[in-house]
């Protein structure tokens, strides 16, 4: 109850101020007059009532599923979900939860970013646990929110505290859960190989990541090489300079190719989105999965749902 | 607007179509980056070893006025003279000046990218003086009459049938690939010129504040002829170059050759103090330090101050997956690469407005990758210094108004939850209309440049949130 006391107090436009009034901001505010009163607030509201009459239960991970996943790969938050389940996680999916903020604090848009990260930060409070599919987005909110907030005295403590829960899937089952592929009676008999994600730095490094699937049970790894260079996606870079970007993604593609795996592993759903949309272009079939998919899948949690099923359920 | 940015996507465009350069590139870089793994393991805490050069660096930046009036003070003790130059024009003025006090005629160069930042080369020649640089790399690029196009390798873009086409064409010598001989040809011409020299002029690697003593690390050997045999020695030395004590350049000599080059040490490491004495058997009878200004001490008193703990190792060039595709050229300044796109529009521009109009892709043109920061001696943050140019440009409205609305607008929508799905809506009903059994092919703009190489994912029929709501968390109800 004090928390939502808190929000009420300080949440809103005001705490969106602070950027310079330039028309810009001032059409912004026209078209989001009360951007906050909106159903997730109210359905907040709700929530948070039923958390003090005791009517919703504790919960031990919460999901962020992060906007590409969610959009463009529901499979990967599927897998996280079932991979969790399996490990005897009980899974909430906090609904108010929209983008943590990195695209505007990557671009320089740090008023937005701040704004984004207040409300990523509602949406994620009275949960324990976070989990998410995304290195990067688990980068911005570990360190970057906390940076961003820290003169902001409603949101510092909760930003900082959000910092320490919020875990990188790959991360959590290797640190939280310390999860024996082996030993959970897992099996992946394909080849495979790993991309190594950008944003993953400063969480794990390419040997802790390559861990992961090194050890499963049956699989056949094969190394990429040069496999921590970036693959062009970058954000806003990879849609503002195509042709740098290109060069990069094309090289990837083909070094993935050339490994001769069938599945390559990703842990970035942007990083997937480029490097597999380039391939495509140059028409090679080599498969792009999560890391989740790949550990659900090697547990036999996936049989009910096809990796190309996206688009038709 | 569109004009004044226009000249880094011609020089990237060009970059990218000139596949021998970009091969040549790629090469020399990863065989750097693979020298540099190597040479880092035979460290033990490597890591640990770049901590504390990023601390000397950063305590030296604190306390500069301090360590820059010791080591001016040194310098004169040792029978040197000093001088100050606040910016580009006055430091070429005072080096022209000596040169013209002293009669000199020949000058010899060693490698000095700071002398490439005031081009010093240009002055002094159209002042009558004879310029040679010493160092192969520079050389061939003099003889060219190209830029360098990297901090450590400035021939990174050449191949050896460039070379030996420049060699062939300029010192009249017979065709050849091979570049021992061509090495032969470059060396018997310098030694001609060493033989001849008045005056040599160099920069410096590190200035120890201590002893006054001027530190040049070369592969060559040609620093030490170029101060050593020369009546007067120039030394063009950029203020941050400071270190506090002796005993603290072996951890820079450390660090630099391995991050730059992959070699354990440089070939040499010559420590420099004063002039020739009476007792000295050689040594240059005048020495000239120019303690060079140019905008770091405005760097300094800015958010950017970190950058300036750079020992231009070149690390971070041979590392960064954009400045393997497009070389240093098309940066448009001095310094190329992730550290150039920090200092050059900070260092070459006249004001804040111009570092972030002229300059304004450099900070944009980088996916942030951060190999960058993971390779640098003197742990620069340099993506999270780019995102802070990005947040000036931002500030100072350089964005252009169709991509500050339009993501001021997204990062809004994106920001709530209520918003956001609406957004994602309509975005996954939009993007359907192009649907090509499951992918898009070509979409309009801005999102065009995207699927200009690549093909996109239809969107799912079912967003997680969707399948969640529908499916997912009854399944949860179940087993619970």
């Amino acid at each position: 109850m004090i928390g939502y006391g808190r929000r009420l107090l300080t949440d809103g436009h005001a705490s969106c101020k602070g950027g310079p009034q330039s028309w810009s901001d001032r059409i912004n505010r026209f078209i989001f007059p009360v951007p906050y009163l909106t159903l997730a607030r109210i359905s907040d509201w709700f929530r948070h009532r039923h958390h003090i009459a005791g009517v919703i239960q504790t919960v031990d991970v919460a999901l962020f599923v992060t906007c590409l996943t969610d959009t463009f790969h529901p499979r990967v938050g599927v897998a996280v979900v079932r991979v969790l389940r399996h490990l005897g996680y009980r899974v909430q999916f906090p609904p108010d939860q929209a983008c943590c903020g990195q695209p505007a604090y990557n671009n320089g848009f740090h008023d937005e970013a701040a704004c984004m990260g207040r409300r990523f930060i509602d949406a994620f409070e009275g949960y324990g646990l976070v989990v998410t599919p995304s290195a990067s987005c688990a980068n911005m909110v570990k360190h970057h929110l906390p940076e961003l907030l820290a003169n902001d005295h409603a949101y510092a403590a909760g930003a900082r505290a959000l910092a320490g829960r919020c875990h990188e899937f790959g991360q959590f089952l290797k640190d939280v859960v310390e999860f024996n592929p082996a030993k959970a009676g897992a099996s992946y008999p394909h080849s495979v190989t790993l991309h190594y994600s950008c944003h993953t730095r400063g969480i794990a490094t390419v040997e802790e990541t390559e861990v992961l699937v090194k050890a499963l049970p049956d699989v056949d790894y094969r190394p990429l090489s040069r496999m921590g260079e970036c693959c062009g996606f970058g954000g806003a870079f990879g849609v503002l300079y195509p042709q740098i970007s290109n060069a990069m993604s094309c090289d990837k593609a083909s070094r993935i190719v050339e490994t001769g795996a069938e599945v390559a592993v990703v842990n970035e759903s942007g990083c997937s989105m480029t490097i597999e949309g380039t391939a495509r272009r140059c028409a090679h079939t080599v498969r792009f999965a999560h890391v989740a998919e790949v550990i659900a899948e090697s547990l036999g949690l996936m049989s009910d749902y096809p990796p190309v099923d996206d688009m038709a359920r | 607007m569109s004009s004044k940015k226009a000249w880094f996507a011609k020089n990237v465009d060009s970059a990218l179509k000139n596949e021998a350069q970009r091969v040549a590139i790629q090469q020399t870089t990863a065989k750097k980056m693979i020298a540099r793994a190597e040479a880092v393991k035979d460290v033990d805490r490597f890591d640990d070893l770049r901590d504390l050069a990023a601390q000397i660096k950063q305590h030296t930046l604190d306390h500069l006025e301090v360590y820059l009036k010791q080591f001016a003070d040194q310098v004169q003790a040792n029978g040197g003279t000093v001088h100050h130059a606040d910016d580009a024009q006055s430091a070429c003025r005072i080096i022209a000046d000596i040169a013209r006090r002293e009669k000199s005629r020949i000058c010899v160069k060693v490698k000095s990218m700071t002398t490439e930042e005031i081009d010093l080369n240009g002055v002094l020649q159209a002042g009558g003086l004879d310029v040679v640089e010493t160092d192969l790399g520079e050389f061939i690029v003099q003889l060219d009459d190209d830029r360098p196009s990297h901090i450590v390798t400035p021939i990174i873009h050449k191949n050896r049938f460039d070379v030996a086409r420049i060699f062939e064409r300029e010192l009249g010598v017979a065709y050849t690939e091979d570049p021992e001989t061509l090495t032969m040809h470059a060396r018997r011409h310098l030694r001609d010129v060493f033989a001849r020299c008045d005056l040599g002029i160099s920069g410096a690697n590190f200035a120890v504040a201590e002893s006054g003593s001027i530190c040049i690390c070369t592969n060559e050997g040609n620093g030490r002829y170029c101060t050593t045999r020369p009546r007067v020695h120039i030394a063009l030395i950029g203020i941050e170059k400071l270190i506090p004590r002796l005993e603290h350049l072996p951890t820079f000599l450390k660090v630099l050759s391995r991050s730059g080059t992959g070699q354990q040490i440089t070939v040499y490491a010559s420590l420099l103090t004063g002039a020739k004495r009476v007792s000295d058997a050689d040594g240059p009878e005048h020495l000239h330090v120019v303690l060079l200004d140019n905008g770091r001490r405005e760097i300094l008193n800015s958010e950017f101050k970190e950058a300036l703990r750079c020992i231009r190792c070149g690390a971070c060039l041979n590392a960064c997956p954009v400045f393997s595709r497009i070389g240093g050229h098309a940066y448009g300044g001095v310094y190329p690469g992730p550290i150039g796109k920090l200092i050059s529009p900070l260092l070459m521009s006249a004001d804040t407005s111009e570092v972030f109009e002229h300059y304004s892709d450099l900070p944009q043109a980088s996916s942030l990758c951060g190999m960058c920061r993971e390779v640098c001696p003197a742990r620069i943050d340099i993506p999270e210094l780019l995102i802070r140019l990005r947040s000036g440009q931002v500030g100072q409205r350089t964005v252009g108004i169709t991509r500050n609305l339009g993501f001021k607008l997204a990062f809004r929508m994106l920001g709530s939850s209520f918003w956001y799905r609406v957004g994602q809506g309509i975005m996954r009903l939009g993007l359907r209309l192009w649907n090509h059994e499951g992918w898009i092919r070509s979409l309009p703009w801005p999102f065009s440049s995207w699927t200009m190489y690549r093909d996109v994912r239809v969107p799912a029929a079912k967003s997680f949130r969707r399948l969640w709501r529908d499916s997912l968390s009854q399944s949860e109800n179940e087993e619970w």
